[in-house]
């Protein structure tokens, strides 16, 4: 028998090699290898935070000079942000929203290939940003933080180009992304997957990438000024040009804010998938939750000066800011307070992902609480600089969007790897990091309280001992690292074989697709749409 | 998605097969065009104060966004349609790209649902006759290509049934 027009039989093929990697379309290898690079960033941006530390066991210059020591404070945070938060983010929204919409793959496949590639040529421009300083005639470290200031900005070396142009490329992969995944969840949906079943990871990337578009544009117009002044004798940010330093920082800001949420949503999502899961309850206030997520994500956007207290703002505008970012505090509230309520009276387990997500919700409020400290403006003008606000952010960033990826890559990984993890070492891993983030952090509040500044190599003696206290607890920090990549590494070369739906609790509420999938799901999933009732 | 019509003709009946997409096209048009807005707006304002460096990147942005939705919006107009009448079945499947039609004779056809072993690869339904097949409605779920198999075989003529 002739056959005519019958589509081939690919579902098993699989490409090999290293060209399976290089122009993948695939959105589980794309997301698989974001997840890769993440990994890898961490431990740089880990590796310069503990240099950081090291300095700072006692007062006094130990192993950095002070330039050096502010390029790792540049560099670390620039590697935090977008090459480990957005790019761990990004990973696991390539690698779950398709199987979870019922869509065979991102809406444009090769977008996604492009926009993951771009990083770690991005990652490489980083690495050599802080290389290049030590180069003859190049003019020394970048040593502005990760903020950018002008006019040290302007005035920094060779290190600052490449600086600004690792941001150009990080910032045009993530707008790809966000471009991809906003299409690909507004058009890919499964028949009967409709709005209001998506799993809240889905909304959060869906705000999340429209933050992204929203803000990019800015950050990269703000650093192209930047460079016109280094370069191009343009007085963007130059008073004596005519031009006002003050405007990049509403510049900045108007980025580095949202960039906040950008961080938060994410982990936010996974939250969501997590405590009803080990809560065998469905999310309690699921909808208003997602409005929640919209009216943060449209708050964020018009809050950004909170940042400036200290320029010199009118009465009137920094009363909007204040006012503006303590309301900010309600859906934030109403977020943790539908996951409280969904344990509440749960049939709660406590496996290594409901421990980050319960661990989340505690040391998360309490950044909400510092938060709303620094929102007062009489009291930031106090706190401003120091290391409270330090403190504050880290409490937020870590437990906020880290421990929150954390537990997306412990509640994922029977599903990506088909193997279970070793739970005892994922508890163990848990509490070493909980607690060396909590030695490292919470002595930071005091020290700052007490008027340490932020961004600083050597300090008074009076504060010897909380930076003493913090360098143990950041070292014990760093450490616990290294066995979460033995647990990821044990866990993808064998272990226990994970069933399709490990967890108990997993289709409870407003679940994914992608507990219907085999563990590890087959190279080409959801060919066909699957049907959702 | 599957639409059924009775042609004006006795014993006639056309099926249009498409792909699932969740939003319209107007639906994606006036998304594009909010957020593009937004952006916009966003940009203008930096711009009134002095910032016009963010006015290219915004509208690049926003161009891009409009272009990833149109793009995807072309990629999903795929279509089959099936004409059945007495004594003729047109096949044609259509898309931006290509365009290819097929004809049968419904007194020698056979409408066949071949269902994966396993039940996790697709079904696949064919319409097979003297050596040659086609298969249809492969971007539909395996409930709706079980519907269409189902719909296909009632709309043959009355007296062929129980050969299919």
């Amino acid at each position: 028998m002739s056959e005519v027009a019958t589509h081939d039989d690919h579902h098993d093929h699989v490409p090999s090699g290293i060209g399976r990697w290089l122009f993948s379309t695939n959105h589980k290898d794309i997301g698989t290898m974001y997840l890769i690079f993440s990994l890898v960033m961490l431990f740089l941006g880990g590796a310069s935070a503990m240099v950081m530390r090291m300095e700072l066991f006692f007062p006094g210059l130990q192993i950095v000079d002070p330039d050096t020591f502010n390029n790792l404070v540049t560099n670390h945070a620039l590697i935090m942000v977008f090459g480990v938060v957005m790019p761990a983010a990004a990973g696991m929204a390539n690698w779950m929203i398709p199987i979870m919409i019922g869509a065979p793959d991102m809406a444009l496949p090769r977008l996604n290939n492009l926009s993951f590639w771009l990083l770690p040529m991005a990652g490489i421009m980083l690495i050599l940003s802080m290389v290049v300083s030590y180069l003859p005639g190049t003019g020394g470290q970048v040593n502005t933080g990760w903020t950018l200031y002008p006019p040290l900005s302007v005035q920094a070396g060779m290190g600052m180009d490449f600086v600004i142009f690792t941001i150009h490329i990080l910032g045009i992969s993530s707008i790809l992304a966000a471009i991809n995944i906003v299409t690909t969840i507004v058009n890919m949906r499964a028949p009967g997957m409709t709005w209001f079943k998506l799993p809240l990871f889905v909304w959060s990337w869906f705000f999340t990438g429209l933050l992204l578009i929203m803000i990019m544009p800015v950050l990269a117009g703000g650093v192209t000024m930047l460079l016109f002044d280094r370069h191009f004798g343009t007085a963007f940010f130059d008073a004596a040009g005519g031009g006002d330093p003050v405007l990049f920082q509403h510049l900045f800001w108007f980025f580095g804010h949202p960039e906040v949420y950008v961080l938060l949503l994410p982990s936010i999502g996974v939250l969501g998938l997590v405590i009803p899961t080990f809560s065998r309850k469905p999310l309690f206030a699921y909808k208003p939750l997602v409005w929640f997520m919209a009216m943060l994500t449209a708050l964020g956007m018009v809050v950004w000066a909170h940042h400036q207290y200290t320029i010199g703002m009118s009465l009137g505008v920094t009363t909007y800011f204040m006012i503006g970012t303590i309301l900010i505090s309600i859906p934030v509230g109403m977020m943790l307070m539908s996951f409280i309520f969904t344990m509440w009276r749960g049939s709660m387990t406590f496996e290594t992902p409901m421990l980050f997500g319960i661990a989340i919700i505690l040391m998360f409020s309490f950044a909400g609480v510092t938060g709303v400290m620094l929102a007062v403006v009489p009291a930031d003008l106090q706190y401003h600089d120091s290391y409270f606000v330090v403190a504050h952010f880290h409490y937020a960033l870590i437990p906020g969007a880290l421990f929150g990826l954390y537990a997306g890559v412990f509640y994922w990984l029977p599903k990506w790897t088909g193997h279970m993890y070793d739970e005892k070492l994922g508890k163990i891993f848990f509490w070493w990091t909980t607690i060396g983030f909590n030695v490292t952090f919470f002595p930071q509040h005091f020290s700052g309280l007490a008027g340490m500044p932020r961004r600083i190599v050597d300090y008074s003696p009076q504060f010897a001992e909380f930076n003493f206290i913090s360098s143990v607890g950041a070292m014990a920090f760093g450490l616990s690292h290294l066995l979460f990549l033995y647990i990821i590494i044990k866990t993808i070369r064998g272990g226990e074989k994970a069933p399709d739906n490990p967890w108990e609790g997993s289709q409870i509420g407003t679940v994914g697709l992608e507990w219907n999938l085999p563990s590890p799901p087959p190279f080409h999933s959801f060919t066909t749409p699957p049907t959702i009732k | 998605m599957i639409l059924e019509e009775t042609g004006p003709e006795e014993h006639q009946y056309d099926f249009l097969i498409r792909p699932n997409r969740s939003m319209t096209a107007k639906g994606m048009s006036l998304f594009v065009v909010f957020v593009g807005l937004a952006v916009f707006l966003v940009a203008m304002r930096f711009a009134l104060l002095g910032a016009w460096v963010i006015l290219p990147f915004a509208i690049l942005e926003v161009v891009l966004f409009a272009v990833a939705f149109w793009w995807y919006e072309k990629a999903s107009r795929y279509r089959e349609t099936i004409k059945l009448s007495k004594n003729n079945i047109l096949i044609t499947k259509e898309s931006l790209k290509f365009r290819k039609s097929w004809q049968f004779n419904p007194y020698w056809v056979q409408v066949k649902l071949l269902p994966n072993a396993n039940n996790w690869y697709p079904s696949q339904l064919l319409i097979r006759s003297q050596g040659k097949q086609v298969e249809i409605g492969s971007c539909l779920t395996n409930q709706e290509r079980q519907e269409l198999s189902e719909a296909l075989k009632n709309a043959m003529p009355a007296d062929l049934n129980s050969t299919l």
